[in-house]
């Protein structure tokens, strides 16, 4: 018989995780598990109800990282001082996720942790080098964001944890030109048929870094450090389609299926960073 | 069950219900404020919409479980404000009301952005609507709506 329990505090909630060997399922904005509950009838895990949990919801600067926590809503990302001072390409990207009303219940936590391949904030998050906070009672866990998904819907979350916060470099996104597109049937209310972040530093003519992660490509979203690497030290111009084509190739698995094909994904990935990068 | 507390359109209100309820049902069923609507039921069409926090959110997708203490606003409060009856009236003028189901979504959606956005613009308009979708109208009759209840509203 699965349980329902609303902490009313952090500490009081790590203390029920403790001894889970099951992972339990965290309810905050409820913008995926209620459409999955419509549609699946209610989940057979332990919920934990967790929107008003204060300490979750803070945005504050850490050294030299902004620390968002989980529970803060995009709504309350996109509308932050902080975050529109050093990191505004974030803000754009995500301007039109989902709509309004949705932007004002769903977490960023949340989207993590539903962990859709599509999901929204992952790629332009893994492009910033994102880390996670995974607290349970006894400790605090950093996990670089890029190493957080194992498969599909699957992370390396244990059953007495909780994402607690997602960190980012306040240097990641300075000095250099950031890219995002998100190719949807519409503007806004829209799951992506692919997505694509980006970041790349050109010196003296050459590309001297380049960041690339897409979403609703592969099992979860995911860098792509082939890719990364392959390109380092050329002119921008110089690059061919053809090469553009067989290194996407080595680490995207675009399928069919009800948003869009496979054909149409690589084509249209492969076009969208062969138009940006040597462009 | 567990027993919660709110305010619904500036009362406190008490209930007794399931955690998982949605807000949308205890809104209709428990107090007959039958203004939000179940276009979907998955928050995709904004027929639903009502301010939780004094921000617009679909009410199908808020379980009475993450209620407790929060301030609920519908559409049957915000009609009592002179927001709502500028907004209102300016939809009548406008004739920019067809079969009305996604109407009182609209009308919280544009009252959130107009008490906001003092100077109204087009695009701002298109944005703050931009999870409420109208099968009938086409939207534009719509935006000259806001539009004009927002200029009225600076007279």
């Amino acid at each position: 018989m699965s349980t329902i329990t609303i902490p009313r505090r952090l500490d009081e909630l790590l203390e029920l995780l403790r001894d889970r060997t099951e992972p339990a399922l965290f309810l905050a904005g409820g913008t995926d598990f209620n459409v999955q509950r419509k549609k699946l009838g209610d989940p057979q895990r332990d919920l934990f109800l967790i929107a008003n949990l204060a300490e979750l919801q803070a945005i504050t600067i850490e050294s030299d990282r902004l620390v968002i926590g989980s529970g803060v809503t995009f709504g309350q990302f996109l509308a932050a001082p902080d975050v529109r001072r050093f990191f505004p390409e974030l803000a754009d990207s995500l301007g039109h996720f989902a709509s309004p009303a949705v932007r004002n219940l769903a977490t960023l936590g949340g989207n993590l942790a539903n962990g859709s391949p599509t999901a929204d904030s992952v790629p332009p998050f893994l492009v910033a080098n994102a880390s996670l906070e995974l607290r349970s009672v006894r400790e605090l866990r950093r996990v670089p964001l890029r190493e957080f998904f194992t498969g599909y819907k699957r992370n390396v979350l244990r059953p007495n944890e909780l994402i607690a916060a997602v960190s980012l470099p306040l240097d990641a996104l300075s000095d250099g030109e950031w890219f995002y597109r998100k190719v949807g049937g519409r503007e806004d209310l829209a799951i992506a048929k692919l997505s694509i972040a980006g970041w790349k530093r050109v010196e003296t003519g050459r590309l001297v870094e380049l960041r690339v992660a897409v979403g609703a490509l592969n099992e979860y979203p995911r860098r792509l450090p082939g890719f990364e690497a392959a390109f380092l030290g050329r002119e921008p111009h110089s690059l061919t389609r053809e090469e553009i084509t067989e290194f996407l190739r080595r680490e995207i698995t675009p399928l069919d299926d009800l948003r869009s094909t496979q054909a149409y994904r690589f084509a249209v990935c492969r076009n969208l960073l062969y138009r940006w990068i040597a462009g | 069950m567990i027993d919660l507390s709110f305010t619904l359109n500036g009362r406190w209100v008490t209930l007794s219900t399931d955690p998982l309820r949605r807000l949308l049902d205890i809104l209709r069923e428990d107090f007959g404020l039958t203004a939000a609507k179940e276009g979907c039921g998955e928050g995709e069409c904004g027929a639903c919409t009502v301010l939780l926090d004094g921000h617009p959110v679909t009410a199908c997708l808020v379980n009475a479980g993450n209620l407790q203490g929060r301030r609920v606003e519908t559409v049957e409060g915000l009609v009592g404000t002179l927001l709502g009856q500028r907004i209102v009236a300016a939809f009548e003028d406008t004739a920019a009301v067809q079969c009305g189901f996604c109407f009182p979504g609209i009308l919280v959606s544009a009252y959130h952005y107009l008490q906001h956005h003092p100077e109204p613009t087009e695009a701002g308009v298109r944005a703050a609507l931009s999870g409420n979708l109208c099968r009938c109208t086409g939207y534009e009759k719509i935006i000259e709506a806001v539009l004009l209840a927002g200029t009225r509203e600076a007279e």
